[in-house]
């Protein structure tokens, strides 16, 4: 009865999903100012210092052992809320770029393309490096880096920048200084 | 003849014809090309129908002979959902180079995953079926409506997460299979657990006049046109200011 009731309910969730999606498609795609609204400011060397291999090895050899692991945590879930912030402005990037990859120009097709390319790499980089990151808060001990997640960002930023430079070349570079 | 009855031909022959007047609108609007599958699970519902229809309306075919067929047509329609919700798959990741690979990789994984716990669930359910015949369906029918319900989820949910658009007809074809993959995963649910003869006329009503709508829904996404997305060049030096003022103000703050 109990997997009965579980089917069940995963038709109705299922269901109820497809139905809220459905309504979506006639929805018209969020305009570049509603984009740029949402926008986060995500402080890259402050995330390169919180995962940072060296300062994690200085903390763990000056403090005492619980002190640590309560720090540690703490810094753990804050590189988290820089990720996340990364990952919402990958999406938003993303956005943008779809809309660049119908433009008549085709430098800008070619820009548009690249940064979503980028962008949709990031957003899923993000999601496995928020599990290794909540993995080392469960394990304080482990020592699994989200490696490579600045690079990708610089990247898919640079892609928003070589868009905005496309489109209007004295402004563009402005993007990746402010992502 | 009765009400039920006249509901039960309308639930019957409806979706059908309407399926017939969606294979000729996907050859009119050219889309044959961009859905094969698609096309040809449409042709062949309607192929299936009027074989099921002529078999039931000859005095000379027995019961076990519409059975027969009624079985062999049943699992090819099911091949060829499934064979849809690869092409879905296909179709949404083609766009994207960087997850061509990706998409491949999560259909024959998702596919994997979910048939072991669709395996699992039905392995550990209770059920009121005696006969082996009728058994063997309603399981395969559960696992076969979890493994589609479950991999048009993913789909549905990666596609809000990495932001795709909602704008073509592939998503109108996917949330259509969706509604009706869900639906029939409630009924076999309780079929397995009540017996197939269980609420049969108000059980198998459901699911036709679901599939009607489901029919519809396909008919009206395809009718209207492809929502196009702004063009950049339409407007770019005034769009690209209001995003740079955007990001400039996030830089004093």
């Amino acid at each position: 009865m109990t997997i009965t009731l579980l089917s069940i309910l995963f038709a109705v969730v299922a269901l109820f999903l497809f139905v809220l999606r459905s309504i979506g498609i006639g929805r018209v795609p969020m305009d570049e100012a509603e984009l740029s609204e949402q926008i986060r400011a995500v402080d890259l060397d402050a995330f390169q210092n919180l995962t940072d291999s060296d300062e994690e090895e200085y903390l763990r050899t000056n403090l005492p052992a619980a002190e640590f692991r309560v720090i540690q945590r703490q810094r753990l879930r804050a590189a988290i809320e820089y990720v996340g912030g990364v990952s919402h402005n990958a999406g938003l990037l993303l956005q943008l770029g779809q809309t660049a990859r119908r433009s008549s120009d085709p430098r800008v097709v070619e820009a548009g393309r690249n940064l979503v390319d980028n962008a949709l790499r990031l957003r899923l980089y993000s999601v496995l490096a928020i599990c290794k990151l909540c993995l080392r808060i469960a394990f304080p001990g482990t020592l699994l880096q989200p490696a490579g997640i600045v690079d990708r960002y610089q990247q898919m930023t640079e892609g928003a920048a070589q868009l905005g430079r496309l489109q209007s070349p004295s402004r563009g570079a402005l993007i990746s200084r402010t992502l | 003849m009765t009400a039920p009855r006249l509901l039960f031909l309308y639930l019957w022959i409806a979706p059908h014809a309407l399926q017939a007047v969606l294979a000729a609108m996907m050859i009119h609007r050219k889309l044959v090309r961009k859905f094969p599958v698609f096309f040809t699970y449409t042709v062949y519902e309607v192929v299936q129908f009027l074989v099921l229809f002529t078999i039931d309306h000859l005095d000379s075919a027995s019961a076990d002979q519409y059975t027969s067929v009624w079985l062999a047509g049943g699992a090819i329609s099911i091949v060829l959902r499934f064979a849809v919700v690869h092409e879905i798959f296909s179709n949404v990741f083609q766009s994207y180079p960087a997850l061509q690979e990706f998409g491949g990789v999560l259909f024959r994984w998702a596919t994997v995953v979910l048939m072991l716990v669709a395996v699992m669930l039905v392995a550990y359910s209770s059920g009121s079926e005696v006969n082996r015949l009728t058994l063997s369906l309603t399981i395969i029918d559960r696992i076969v409506n979890i493994i589609q319900c479950g991999l048009l989820v993913l789909l549905i949910l990666l596609a809000r997460f990495l932001s795709f658009p909602w704008t073509s007809y592939t998503f109108g074809i996917a949330l259509g299979l969706g509604f009706f993959a869900s639906v029939e995963l409630g009924i076999s649910a309780l079929r397995a657990q009540y017996g197939v003869l269980a609420e049969h006329n108000l059980l198998t009503n459901i699911s036709m006049a679901t599939y009607h709508c489901c029919v519809l829904f396909w008919i009206a996404t395809l009718l209207r046109p492809e929502r196009e997305r702004p063009r950049l060049s339409s407007a770019p030096n005034h769009n690209l200011e209001h995003w740079n003022n955007a990001l400039q103000r996030l830089l004093h703050q």
